[in-house]
């Protein structure tokens, strides 16, 4: 059964992508479907959104006689995926003390 | 169509839709990898060119056909032409009442610029006719002194009194039949430049006060 990605998460995901690296759109499509399913068109609107608001930004570079095009982190991304990761942990551990540490012995239900 | 065709067919769909050249780039820059580099799978997922390009359209907010659906908002960057921004159409009265404003604003603000030029060319207009009325009439009153001039000399030399008042009369036939004509198309020119100049006045002051 697949969990729907939310947009937060999604735009963290990729963030998360292209700070390990630059990289280009079929690369990071194939990293993130590594763990999830998601298409191209899902991801296309993600990476022009995060260079809307700034966190990533794009170059190109010439492979194969066309423009192939890079994305890069900038520094506003760096501090967005910061904050991304502390919400990640936090409603990972939330989801968890339901799910799976041991139910209501664990988070005060009955 | 082979992938390198694709990419093309695509590029061109995009651009002759209204979408703008850096945004055509982007897209082409994203799914050039797909397309190129993709799997027969995935290239085949991506779907015709149409149905590629129509997505790509509708995420920059140009819709081609079909319904309508939510489509996240472009940034809108002050100064920067956005294909996805359509004004709504001005009212044509008020564009009009603009452009009288602007038109009489413009007539102030260059007045030392072009009063010196009219006032000029009407100078120049004027000495014209001045100067050619002051010709004619120079010869009718030359004609009519040789008229006069002849009769006396009638008395006198009979042949050369008939001479001089026979030329003296033609000298004045010859500028009535010139100067009559060109006063009335004399007085025709003023009466158009007046009307011109004072309708174009009273449609910028009618159009500012609509």
């Amino acid at each position: 059964m697949a969990f729907p990605l939310s947009a937060a998460l999604l735009d963290s995901l990729v963030l998360s992508v292209v700070e390990g690296g630059d990289t280009y759109g079929y690369e990071l499509t194939r990293y993130i479907r590594d763990c999830t399913e998601v298409s191209e068109s899902t991801l296309y609107p993600v990476l022009r959104r995060l260079m809307k608001n700034g966190l990533l930004e794009c170059y190109d570079r010439e492979y194969m006689g066309r423009n192939r095009r890079y994305y890069h982190i900038t520094t506003a991304g760096k501090g967005a995926l910061g904050g991304y990761r502390r919400d990640w942990e936090e409603h990972k551990r939330c989801i968890d003390s339901i799910l799976t540490k041991g139910g209501a012995g664990q988070n005060g239900q009955i | 169509m082979d992938r390198s065709e694709y990419i093309i067919a695509l590029r061109s769909y995009l651009g002759s839709r209204g979408m703008q050249p850096a945004d055509v780039e982007e897209a082409i820059g994203f799914y050039g990898d797909i397309i190129m580099e993709g799997s027969d799978e995935e290239f085949e997922r991506l779907g015709s060119v149409e149905k590629l390009g129509n997505e790509l359209l509708a995420q920059s907010g140009i819709f081609v056909g079909g319904e309508g659906s939510y489509q996240m908002e472009s940034a809108f960057v002050p100064g920067q032409q956005s294909s996805t921004f359509n004004p709504p159409p001005e009212d044509p009265a008020a564009q009009a009442k603009r452009n009288s404003l602007l038109i009489i604003i413009i007539l102030i603000v260059t007045f030392p610029i072009w009063i010196g030029f009219v006032m000029g060319m009407f100078g120049a207009v004027f000495g014209i006719c001045a100067a050619f009325i002051a010709i004619i009439a120079v010869l009718t009153i030359g004609g009519a002194a040789l008229a006069v001039e002849g009769v006396i000399q009638m008395f006198s030399i009979l042949p050369v009194g008939l001479v001089l008042c026979g030329a003296g009369l033609v000298l004045i036939g010859v500028c009535g039949l010139t100067f009559i004509p060109l006063f009335r198309l004399f007085i025709k020119f003023i009466a158009w430049v007046c009307k011109t100049v004072f309708g174009q006045l009273r449609r910028l002051t009618a159009g500012v006060s609509a």
